[in-house]
């Protein structure tokens, strides 16, 4: 674990520099110790990832003193062996390979690397899939932790509950889209994300999912308490629907009666890490 | 309440408080991008610091008064006119029913703020007024402002009183030759001569600089040869995606570096070289396109000290005012 000063008021702690499974469950359990420590000028936490941004107050401490609070923490919450993660689960409905995004795709088509293909294709070809529905039954296959929340309102990336050798890579556009449909669900290196609204973007586009990613609003229900459906350690399952379901669904967003299917989970870190598959089964079965 | 007759290229609503433990929402502090100028405007027409005021980019907008207030215009400089007669900017405006006012064209500095008594009167969320564009909330419906707004004021109190701000206390007699910059503690991303090069740049700014943050363009930094980072992009000027701090100044791909501003994402996959200093927000943000903008490496013990500086010059505010 590294600490350093980011400016005045914020101290980075990067727990390693390389993203994986294993350093994103101790930054949300660290994000999470911390923030329910009361720390003196401790102003704002913000898990990411593999590092944390904690921002404080000059007036009342300095870096090198949260970096001690910030390391004190982290041991506690490191030599618990037998730990496990409280997460939320949501089940996402996505109409893969949908007209919308297939349109985007032609669009921005000397933005890509292959354009005689589609997306989903491109990316089966480049992780050795045999094609389309082998890597939406990959991408689906999975519980997705979201590694981080934020960037822009209601954004946020998700790494898949594989073992490292399963795991999907792909590579951005070449350049970005000046635009992408608004909740298109897709991937970028190891990293899962959604376009909460329209946008300009780079992630490979797989598919639209039929529920919001982000609502100000607060009409729906799982939209009462926060504007953005996901937060770091939430967990996502990808749900495959087809072209009659997904219509269904965005009717029910219409008139405000849509929920997302949601479970309540105690993550076994420790196992998780040593046999992820297993884990990974019992949390998509806690949203069927 | 105001109606908008024309809204300027971008008017938002804006207060100086910043929301706090919001970034996970991928909801920025926001606010006022030049807080000095803000808070200035506001104390003008007899206001709380912190109350809403009206910022405007590059060309200000024009309105029709509908009940008694006072407004005052901070910022860059602008014309301004009531009912087609010259008005004096920094300086309190009594305005009545009626009343039509008209702002120009910032002539140098992109933003302008424009405080009426009462304060805009929108509602608190996630603990500001102000306008977050891309989250689609705070200020007026989470919008800029368009033709036929309708600006709800405070209700107002005390005797009205006219104030001006001597010009010496404006802000273009507040530029400095350069922003102060605290590099980022492991200097291990760009070369020692990238960093050179940084700090001895003019860079020019771009058009393409708004409330995200001001884009600069200049020369092509080198940087540290380092292995591939699982999780980060294959440019050598990217990271594992990480919270970026306010004023965080990075360098996608190596060449036109990137000051964060107040609506800024919270997070991305480019490796924080510097911060600038907070006392230096405001002045980052009131650089006009293709002006040029140099940074001068400081300690962070010196820029919490401009940072103290910065806050006692915020607290003596009043004291500078003069009755016009």
């Amino acid at each position: 674990m590294k600490t350093y000063a980011s400016g005045e008021d914020h101290l980075t702690v990067e727990l390693e520099p390389d993203m994986s499974l294993g350093v994103n469950l101790r930054v949300i359990r660290l994000g999470r110790a911390l923030a329910e420590r009361q720390v003196d000028g401790l102003v704002a936490c913000y898990p990411t990832n593999a590092s944390i941004q904690v921002r404080f107050d000059t007036d009342v401490v300095g870096p090198d003193e949260v970096a001690r609070v910030v390391e004190e923490v982290a041991q506690v919450v490191d030599q618990e062996d037998s730990a496990t993660l409280r997460a939320r689960v949501v089940a996402i409905p996505v109409w893969f390979d949908d007209p919308v995004t297939r349109a985007c795709q032609e669009e921005f088509s000397t933005s890509r690397h292959d354009p005689t293909v589609d997306d989903l294709t491109f990316c089966a070809r480049v992780n050795g899939l045999s094609g389309k529905q082998e890597m939406i039954d990959r991408y689906a296959g999975a519980p997705w932790i979201v590694s981080a929340a934020g960037f822009y309102p209601g954004s946020f990336e998700g790494f898949q509950l594989v073992e490292p050798s399963r795991q999907l890579m792909t590579p951005k556009y070449l350049s970005p889209r000046l635009h992408t449909p608004e909740r298109t669900v897709g991937q970028a290196g190891c990293f899962a994300g959604a376009y909460p609204y329209a946008s300009a973007g780079g992630y490979q586009m797989l598919g639209r999912a039929a529920g919001p990613f982000y609502r100000p609003a607060g009409d729906l229900h799982d939209f009462r308490e926060s504007p953005a459906l996901l937060k770091a350690g939430d967990l996502m399952v990808f749900q495959q629907v087809d072209e009659a379901e997904f219509g269904a669904l965005e009717r029910q967003v219409d008139d405000a009666s849509f929920r997302f299917r949601t479970a309540e989970v105690e993550l076994p870190v420790g196992e998780l890490l040593r046999d992820p598959a297993r884990v990974a089964a019992q949390v998509r079965r806690s949203v069927e | 309440m105001i109606e908008i007759v024309t809204p300027g290229l971008s008017t938002t609503v804006q207060d100086t408080r910043e929301r706090l433990g919001t970034a996970e929402l991928g909801v920025n502090v926001g606010g006022a991008l030049d807080r000095r100028s803000a808070v200035t405007a506001n104390l003008l027409v007899g206001n709380a610091p912190e109350a809403a005021v009206l910022e405007a980019a590059y060309v200000g907008p024009s309105f029709v008064v509908h009940a008694r207030t006072a407004l005052a215009v901070t910022g860059g400089s602008v014309d301004v006119t009531v009912n087609g007669e010259p008005r004096e900017a920094w300086t309190t405006v009594e305005l009545r029913p009626g009343d039509v006012v008209g702002l120009g064209p910032c002539r140098d500095a992109p933003r302008v703020y424009l405080a009426l008594r009462g304060g805009v009167d929108v509602p608190v969320v996630h603990g500001s007024r102000s306008t977050n564009l891309l989250g689609r909330f705070g200020g007026l419906a989470g919008s800029a402002l368009t033709k036929g707004s309708h600006v709800p004021l405070g209700p107002a109190d005390g005797r009205a009183v006219a104030w001006t701000v001597p010009v010496e206390h404006r802000l273009a007699a507040r530029r400095r030759d350069a922003l102060d910059v605290v590099p980022v503690e492991p200097d291990d991303r760009l070369t020692q001569e990238g960093l050179d090069t940084f700090f001895s740049t003019d860079w020019s700014v771009t058009p393409a600089s708004d409330r995200t943050g001001v884009r600069l363009a200049g020369p092509a930094l080198s940087w540290r040869p380092r292995p591939q980072q699982l999780g980060a992009g294959p440019d050598l000027s990217n990271t594992v995606d990480g919270g970026y701090p306010l004023g965080s100044i990075h360098v996608p791909g190596g060449s036109g570096p990137i000051l964060l501003h107040r609506d800024g994402p919270t997070m991305g996959g480019y490796a924080v070289i510097g911060v600038v200093a907070r006392a230096d927000l405001d002045l980052a943000a009131q650089n006009m396109p293709r002006s040029s903008v140099r940074f001068r490496r400081v300690t962070r013990p010196e820029a919490l000290a401009r940072w103290d500086e910065y806050r006692a010059g915020l607290s003596s505010l009043p004291s500078l005012l003069v009755r016009a």
